[in-house]
């Protein structure tokens, strides 16, 4: 306004002020006050200190203060290859979503990707490239010119000048990428390369089926949304197996019970408590090491029993089956033969329209082969092999040629290597001990670690070279047949970091390299290019060998843009399913393999949500993610069933050594109800030592617990011994109870298909509550409401972590957790639910039935060995009569006029008493200033854990990743789940310019994007012909504790489970 | 008959044969004084203790008072600088110690008004004794009590926001639909007439320090404390006048005080406090507990200050029965909790109630029913009634359980409502402990330095029921007075 007075010759100038009112000014008044003002600016840029508010020199020309940029790039946080959407703001990453438009995902994203953001800006990742010399001395950082130069001129002198080279990968899945590191080693007189996966064994037992079968390696697609029915032995698809984010969805687009297609069935055999086995509609309890027989008991069912399908006339197939008899094998195991014959006959009944799994821990032990060929027995026998086992366009997730560490290990020893240089991967830490990597790695002269930290590889190594995040760096991944995504990085690195390709071919032009890695080095060096050489490698590649087959009309560039802005390349048309393919009976010449003996223990070792394979060992994020199966945050444990806790002497939290192939690890134990009395399970991913402040020394390594076979580790069925060690500790669990009883807390709605069948109000039948003496509140346009639908929640918990990240909320810590303190605006409870009926009992004889049940429930916990489990997210209910709102002194938290209960950060002088009053106990206090670092030596005597929490929360540059659109709390105050309000602000803002009402899609919350199953709708709820609308209308909607009349906002939607065959 | 001591006394109406109006027999009470003082006497008893040097059995209980008061200054400085998180508090249970401490001190503090206003208004005349201790008692118990529900927030530098908070931009009013702003308004108006009633009371009395006073210090400052006190007829008058206006002011506050403590928990939702019978049972709970503060300190200030013919065995039997009588009312009151949670066939709250008596703070539970309900049933005996050893030992009994009383009430309630995967435990932090043992430090502090300062018996009251004022003239007026 001031300019455009300048501007025009007006002798006046009109100044708004905020309140409405103005300020006239004459011209020589506004010249005096402009000079002064011109003045006190100049003084000001006196001032000592500046604050770079942009640490960038070069800022994206794309790039507005104040709005977000988007970025389409591939996650790479596990195998499975998600497609994700980067959120910049000024410069820097703040959250990640789902690629809306990613075949894999469809813009879900897990707990693990979501926390992707927290490791980008952990204090203890290496900022620049060090002289580690093996750890004899305190490392010496080095510029990347500077370990670039020593790399290469050590490389140069080795061996006479003819290296020889072995490479050590995690695993690759993009061409370009393959192609660049292939160009590198062929620099070299003689070079391997290994790319391991420590979790490869699983999906190495299934490719290995898959050729001894049908003749080609491939782990084919499973398409559970074709499937009416699933029988899974021990395939933990929903936990971290293969691609949980694309099965989840798949998954769950059976389960809803009005699907016209009808609601799939879901059977699983397993052994440990998985969160996949908590969603089943059957559950049968079978040891790891007995899943092999029963799988083949199941097939003898199929075709020997019932004789069903073309296979059932060969002999060559049937005869191998002969010692599998149903009832044999059941008396062998102490599996139910009446379980095995109904899930035979439910497979029958759904021929062609079911799907059998493997794959889990299961299939890497002596048995596995033997289970995963069972597994394709009964695909194909069934029909199913094609159809919903989708063998034509195969998943490649996790599907890499995954090399023998075991052989690389035998020839570092041999000294057959002159150099070895690893990236992506922590063999120290995650190989089995046995074979001996630490120790292999001394007799390598070079030993270069390309790693984001000085983790126990790289502490081992000569340089440590910096490795970029992959939001930081360019790659490329093929997670599914003819699905091609490029990874580009979102934001310049945190410090001096690069990615695998830039370090590749820089080493490459350093060492006198022609050809593409030349190019791209020189191309990269010109001016105003893209400054990474991997960019211009990996566009060359997209040029030569993707382009072409694309089968696109258009230019390149065009073609190239377009998929850095979708994030990947999906063909245009798919190839229909496969028929069957021929199931060659000579597979079934099975190896032998010796089950194990009833009432022994053997182990399960399991790749949890949080850590997985502890690539991620120092994200406090998720390290405080509760274990979806067991709740425990901050601490590894070994599982036990209830039965077998009693009988060993233990109650959680005692610690155990768990013992395997002389090998221990020290954990708590805990009971899980549904584990095999014969089996431990315990977590890999915990007991980093060189992780970072936050994650060092949390849980013990399971990996220690792993035997070596042919196929890589083995992790489940080896023998165990649990031994009690004396001593206790707190586990750390946020959430309280876990059984709950509907019939005197019928909170959850809960029905049975059969039920729902037949009303579909069905477990929905609450008390009603009483007339109100206040009028309700009006909400003419807007009031916002949300649905869960829980027979699409897993339980994943994924939303928790999307909620964390996208609402700066910060963690609390080992301790915290302990004492009760987690700040999760969403909490995933998990509940067993105890085998009283939630009917209301209307009559005396239906109450002393009642009663009864309650009694035998209790004095009688059998009904623990398979648990019904309800996951049951909870966030803020954003009552209509909200209990916290009448009882804040200050009046600091106030209910909106579209129905959101808000809470003013600056108001709240913290009494806490909302919470107290709050019936869901859904909302979060700051007890400490989490956003500030207060770690001194003073503080320490009050707060022992003080250096933690400033490690988790507050130290630089920590601080980076807060989301600006939401307001750090200082501590004092109460927080809680605000429905994402800074979205709905702008969700709001989009509609008001566009001159219509708001509408379904306009505002998404974190946890709603980010749901792999998309249980969880968010809308306008006085709109009826919005989704979530419609979903509180349906019989199968709950708003929880109406009779306490709070109005929630949250709808819940009844898990159904199938019950029918 | 002389009364030298309290031996003598029996706790019932002498029985004079023969000494009727009609020539039956005369049924006389015991005098509250014993000892046949004389007015010089009284003076002289209770005026000494601030005009000689401290005592050394003073100074070490002032020393141990003041070193456990600055275990409550750490505490408070701990949790004010560096978060609520050093308490145990926790989610669910985000009310702990400090709450239980506030209704603690409040509930000790409503003695002193009612032996001051109400046993004044009912000319109860054994009040004399015992209620400018008991008052001031209150004064300090409330005092301790307000420092809780400021310090237990998130931000107490912003606490005066719970008061109307004029500012440029108009005035900005606390939320009146919440009981903690009742809160504030009833605890503060409490303290100010409590303060108010108890300064009253002490102005002739202040005046007789200031005339017996020599120093010219002394005398200027009691002389302030007075203000202008001089005893003359209209000054009287209107002494009186004041008095008996405050004490029908004070009443209602007696009630209300806790009655509107309570209702933060009455009002609130959950079950286990959402209950129309707290107010009184929370009033009936506070005079329960303060009865038994008072009983605590007579019985240790009588011996120590020699005060055994103003605080009689008499006056603590009379204590002692109200304590009896209000146990009594306690202890239905957490029956009929029972009875209602049953009888109202509420699931949720059923199972509070449940939870409370066996749940894991089974034993706060029964701490609580027994101290404030079982063991006070020994006054049912005139014996122990008026045995120093037992009666102490009861009122220490009550003191415990009346603690545990609001230890239930905030911990059961909340660690276990309506979600069970909200549910949580709560144990104190060594935070928790130095606050709530230092806030004993601090009442002991101020108390002791009370007791310094301040005539700790209400001479002109106590002058007021000798029997010389009563218009009968024992056998000991004959005595010289050496006043």
């Amino acid at each position: 306004m001031a300019e455009a007075g300048q501007g025009e010759a007006c002798a006046t100038v009109q100044v708004e002020l905020p309140d409405g009112t103005s300020l006239r000014l004459g011209r020589r008044d506004f010249m005096r006050i402009g000079a002064v003002a011109a003045a006190a600016a100049g003084i000001a840029g006196c001032a000592p200190e500046q604050e770079r508010i942009l640490p960038r020199v070069h800022r994206p020309e794309e790039a507005r203060p104040g709005l977000p940029l988007n970025y389409a790039t591939a996650c790479q946080s596990c195998p499975a290859g998600c497609g994700v959407v980067a959120r910049a703001r000024e410069g820097r990453v703040v959250k990640v979503e789902g690629n809306a438009e990613h075949p894999v995902n469809r813009g879900a994203l897990c707990a693990r990707g979501q926390a992707s953001v927290l490791d980008l800006y952990d204090p203890d990742r290496a900022r620049s490239s060090m002289l580690v010399a093996r750890g004899k001395a305190p490392p010496v950082t080095m510029s990347p010119e500077a370990v670039d130069q020593a790399v290469t001129d050590a490389l140069k002198k080795a061996n006479g000048g003819k290296p020889r080279v072995a490479v050590l990968t995690g695993s690759i899945q993009g061409p370009a990428m393959r192609s660049l590191l292939t160009d590198f080693v062929e620099l070299f007189a003689s070079a391997r390369v290994v790319e391991w996966e420590p979790l490869g064994s699983m999906t190495e037992t299934i490719q290995a089926a898959q050729e001894l079968c049908y003749g080609k390696r491939l782990i084919p697609q499973y398409r559970l949304d074709r499937a009416d029915v699933i029988v899974s032995f021990g395939a933990e698809f929903l936990d971290t197996g293969l691609s949980p984010v694309q099965l989840a969805r798949y998954f769950a687009k059976r389960r809803r019970p009005e699907d016209p297609r009808g609601m799939s069935l879901f059977w699983v055999f397993e052994g440990r408590m998985s969160l996949t086995g908590s969603n089943a509609d059957h559950r049968v309890r079978v040891r790891p090491s007995h899943l092999a027989d029963v799988a083949m008991a199941l097939a003898n069912a199929v075709l020997v029993e019932r004789k069903f399908g073309p296979l059932a006339g060969r002999e060559d197939v049937t005869k191998p089956l002969a010692g599998f008899g149903v009832d044999a094998v059941a008396a062998r195991t102490g599996v139910d033969a009446g379980a095995i014959r109904a899930a035979a006959s439910d497979l029958i009944k759904h021929a062609s329209r079911g799907v059998v799994m493997g794959g889990g821990a299961a299939s890497t032990g002596p048995s596995g082969l033997a289970l995963e060929i069972a597994v394709n027995l009964l695909n194909s026998a069934l029909g199913n092999d094609g159809p919903t086992v989708d063998w034509v366009r195969p998943s490649m997730q996790a599907a890499g040629p995954f090399g023998d560490l075991a052989e690389l290990v035998h020839e570092l020893r041999g000294g057959k290597y002159d150099a070895l240089i690893i990236w992506g991967a922590n063999p120290v830490y995650s190989a089995p001990p046995v074979l001996g990597f630490a120790e292999a790695m001394a007799h390598v002269p070079l030993v270069v670690s390309i790693a984001d930290r000085l983790d126990e590889t790289s502490r081992q190594a000569d340089y440590l070279v910096a490795a970029a995040h992959w939001l930081e760096a360019w790659t490329d991944v093929a997670p599914l047949w003819g699905i091609i995504g490029v990874g580009q990085p979102a934001m310049q690195p945190v410090g001096a970091m690069r990615g695998l390709g830039d370090v590749l071919a820089s080493w490459a032009s350093l060492l006198g390299a022609t050809g593409a890695l030349a190019d791209a080095t020189a191309q990269a060096a010109g001016k105003d290019a893209v400054p990474s050489a991997a960019y211009h490698y990996i566009k060359r590649y997209w040029r030569e060998h993707v382009f072409p087959s694309a089968g696109v009309d258009k230019e390149f560039e065009e073609f190239w843009r377009d998929v850095l802005h979708r994030g990947v390349l999906v063909p245009e048309t798919y190839p229909a399913p496969g028929a069957p393919r021929e199931f060659a009976a000579s597979a079934l010449a099975l190896p032998s393999w010796e089950a194990g003996k009833q009432g022994e223990l053997e182990l399960a070792l399991h790749a949890p949500h949080g850590m997985y394979d502890g690539r991620s060992g120092n994200n406090g994020w998720l390290l405080e993610y509760p274990d979806p199966v067991t709740k425990i945050t901050w601490d590894a444990w070994v599982g036990l069933s209830p039965r077998r806790m009693k009988a060993i002497g233990l109650i959680d939290g005692d610690v155990c050594e768990v013992k395997a192939a002389g090998y221990s690890v020290w954990v708590p134990a805990v009971s899980i109800p549904g584990q095999h009395d014969d089996v431990a399970s315990v977590p890999l991913g915990f007991g980093r030592t060189a992780a970072g402040v936050v994650g060092n020394d949390i849980g013990a390594n399971a990996f220690t617990l792993a035997l070596m076979t042919a196929r890589g580790p083995q992790l489940a069925g080896q023998v165990v011994t649990v031994r009690k060690a004396g001593w206790h500790v707190e586990l750390a669990i946020p959430q309280g109870e876990k059984t709950i009883d509907l019939s005197e807390r019928p909170l959850i709605p809960l029905a049975t298909l059969g039920e729902f069948r037949k009303d579909p109000k069905a477990g929905t039948e609450r008390p009603e509550g009483d007339w109100s003496i206040w009028p309700r509140h009006e909400y003419p346009d807007v009031r916002w409401g949300m649905a869960v639908d829980l027979s699409a929640c897993i339980g994943c918990g994924a939303c928790t972590i999307a909620c964390q990240a996208e609402n700066n909320i910060p963690t609390a810590g080992r301790k915290g957790v302990r004492r009760g303190r987690e700040m999760h605006w969403l909490r995933v409870d998990r509940y067993h639910v105890m085998p009283v009926s939630p009917r209301k009992a209307r009559t005396r004889a239906e109450l002393e039935a009642q009663t009864a049940s309650r009694e035998k429930a209790k004095a009688d916990p059998t009904w623990l060995d398979n648990p019904v489990v309800v996951a049951h997210p909870l966030m803020c209910q954003h009552c209509e009569n909200a209990p916290c709102e009448t009882v804040c002194p200050v009046g600091a938290t106030n209910h909106s006029n579209d129905g959101l209960n808000v809470q003013a950060y600056n108001r709240c002088v913290g009494t806490r008493y909302c919470s107290n009053n709050c019936p869901f106990k859904a909302r979060r206090f700051n007890w400490f200033d989490y956003s500030r670092d207060r770690d001194n030596w003073f503080s320490r005597l009050f707060e022992a854990e003080m250096p933690k929490l400033a490690a988790m929360n507050n130290r630089w540059p920590l601080q980076l990743r807060y989301n600006p659109e939401v307001t750090v709390r200082s501590r004092g105050v109460m927080e809680k789940c605000t429905f994402c309000v800074q979205r709905i602000a702008v969700g709001r803002g989009k509609a008001k310019d566009e001159n219509r009402k708001i509408k379904d899609g306009d505002v998404v919350p974190a946890c709603a994007e980010t749901c792999p199953t998309q249980a969880i709708k968010f809308g306008n709820l006085s709109d009826p012909t919005s989704e979530v609308a419609k979903l509180r209308a349906s019989p199968r909607g709950l708003t929880m504790l109406d009779e306490q009349k709070v109005g929630s906002s949250v709808t819940y939607l009844t898990k159904v489970r199938n019950d029918e065959g | 008959m002389a009364y030298p001591d309290d031996s003598a006394l029996r706790g019932l109406p002498r029985e004079a044969p023969g000494e009727g109006v009609l020539g039956g027999p005369l049924f006389e009470r015991e005098p509250l004084v014993t000892g046949g003082k004389n007015y010089a006497q009284v003076t002289q008893d209770v005026v000494r203790w601030s005009e000689r040097y401290p005592t050394r059995k003073w100074w070490m209980a002032m020393g141990i008072a003041g070193a456990v008061f600055t275990l409550y200054l750490i505490g408070m400085f701990g949790t004010t600088v560096y978060g609520t998180g050093l308490l145990g508090i926790n989610h669910p249970v985000g009310w702990g110690s400090y709450i239980i401490n506030f209704v603690f001190w409040i509930g000790i503090g409503h003695a002193g008004t009612l032996i001051s206003a109400i046993l004044f208004l009912f000319r109860q005349k054994w009040r004399t004794g015992i209620n400018r201790t008991a008052e001031a008692m209150t004064i300090f118990a409330v005092m301790v009590a307000g420092t809780f529900p400021l310090l237990h927030t998130g931000r107490p530098w912003f606490a005066y926001w719970l008061t109307p908070l004029p500012n440029g931009r108009g005035p900005i009013w606390p939320n009146f639909n919440s009981p903690l702003a009742w809160d504030v308004f009833a605890v503060s108006t409490y303290l100010t007439i409590s303060l108010v009633f108890w300064y009253l009371g002490l102005l002739p009395d202040l005046a007789s320090v200031r005339d017996r006073a020599r120093h010219p210090w002394r005398k200027a400052l009691y002389n302030a404390l007075a203000l202008g006190w001089n005893g003359s007829n209209r000054a009287w008058r209107h002494y009186e006048s004041a008095y008996l206006m405050l004490a029908g002011l004070s009443t209602p506050l007696v009630f209300s005080v806790h009655t509107i403590v309570s209702f933060d928990f009455a009002t609130a939702g959950l079950p286990g406090w959402h209950a129309t019978i707290f107010p009184p049972y929370f009033v009936i709970g506070a005079i329960f507990s303060g009865f038994a503060m008072v009983v605590t300190l007579m019985v240790i200030m009588r011996k120590v200050y020699g005060l055994e013919s103003y605080i009689t065995l008499n006056h603590l039997e009379a204590m002692n029965k109200i304590i009896m009588f209000t146990g009594m009312v306690v202890g239905f009151a957490y029956s009929t909790e029972f009875f209602m949670a049953w009888y109202g066939g509420n699931a949720y709250e059923g199972f509070i109630f449940k939870n409370r008596a066996f749940g894991p703070y089974w034993w706060a539970y029964w701490i609580m029913f027994s101290c404030n309900a079982f063991i006070p049933q020994l006054f049912w005996f005139k014996k122990f009634r008026r045995s120093i050893p037992v009666m102490f030992f009861v009122v220490i009994c009550v003191n415990i359980g009346m603690y545990f009383e609001r230890y239930v009430i905030v911990v059961t309630t909340l660690h276990r409502d309506f979600l069970p995967g909200s549910w949580g435990m709560y144990s104190f932090s060594p935070f928790d402990w130095m606050v709530l043992i230092g806030s004993f430090g601090m009442f002991f502090t101020f108390f002791l330095l009370f007791t310094r300062v301040f005539p700790v018996v209400a001479i002109s009251e106590v002058k007021g029921i000798l029997p010389a004022s009563q218009g009968r003239v024992p056998a000991a007026k004959a005595e010289v007075s050496h006043g």
